[in-house]
């Protein structure tokens, strides 16, 4: 008996993709206390807000996974936001007011 | 070739012809263009952040404020118009030697010359005229209807060169009314 045929569908997304995806890393001085999931997403609204005002803040973000232990998260936003989320992360200086380095290592997904 | 000829003319801009709106028409005379200026940064910092604002503050500017009137005329790139135009109905305190005024901004105008929002102000301001004259009752109403107006031309001619004729035309417009 001949097995059956692959089941295999090409879809092809003309118009540009709704979210993009974000992998990034925070980097802490040695000693510093680690942010909490929650922390981490005030972290980001933070870093929006200084930039980019209450309209940066206004965009919808969304943590996906956050690991305490390493300190990465995924990030998705909707892609009119993405090049704002990007330039916050990447200009971002400050936790709990004090000054540390802060590398956001991007991956980037579009879905 | 673009990019040359762009320089060379500099930046294009646009400038927002807006009203400035006050509680009592009385307290708008106190109202100064850096004021007007400093509360428009602040409203564009608040709304788009260091980002926005830096994008605004490029060759933004107060051109031209009535006191009389309220109409102010603000300048910035062509790029930040956006921004500028968005965060205009966020301003909403003046703060003016030392005293507050509660306002809006209403704007009026967008136009890519200082000429083309001239030229709107005036429609503008007869169509206003208009509009107080036919709801005046009686004389008295009528003269000071008109009284209130032409101090604005006043103001306007002392700016911009070629408002003689403004004046000239709101008189024409009054005798014929």
């Amino acid at each position: 008996m001949a097995p059956p045929p692959a089941a295999f569908e090409r879809r092809v997304l003309r118009s540009a993709a709704e979210h993009h995806y974000l992998r990034v890393r925070l980097e802490l001085p040695d000693g510093a206390a680690r942010p909490s999931a929650a922390l981490f997403k005030q972290l980001v609204v933070t870093a929006l807000r200084e930039l980019h005002g209450e309209v940066g803040a206004a965009l919808p973000v969304d943590v996906l996974t956050y690991e305490e232990k390493t300190m990465s998260a995924i990030l998705r936003v909707i892609s009119s936001g993405f090049v704002k989320l990007w330039s916050a992360l990447t200009l971002l200086g400050f936790y709990q007011n004090r000054r540390y380095i802060s590398i956001s290592s991007c991956i980037i997904w579009e879905q | 070739l673009c990019a040359a000829r762009a320089s060379r003319r500099g930046a294009p801009r646009r400038y927002v012809l807006c009203e400035v709106l006050v509680e009592e028409p009385r307290g708008r005379q106190g109202i100064e263009e850096r004021a007007l200026g400093l509360a428009v940064r602040d409203a564009v910092a608040r709304a788009h952040g260091d980002f926005g604002l830096a994008c605004c503050c490029v060759s933004f500017a107060v051109k031209y404020l009535n006191a009389y009137t309220g109409a102010a005329l603000l300048r910035c790139r062509r790029d930040a118009h956006r921004l500028l135009c968005a965060a205009l109905p966020l301003v909403r305190l003046l703060e003016s030697r030392g005293q507050r005024y509660p306002c809006a901004l209403r704007t009026l105008h967008l136009g890519g010359t200082i000429r083309s929002c001239q030229k709107f102000l005036i429609k503008y301001n007869r169509r206003q005229l208009l509009t107080l004259l036919q709801n005046c009752t009686n004389e008295g109403e009528r003269n000071s209807c008109s009284l209130g107006k032409e101090q604005p031309e006043h103001a306007v001619e002392s700016t911009v060169s070629k408002a003689s004729s403004v004046r000239a035309l709101l008189k024409q417009f009054y005798c014929h009314s």
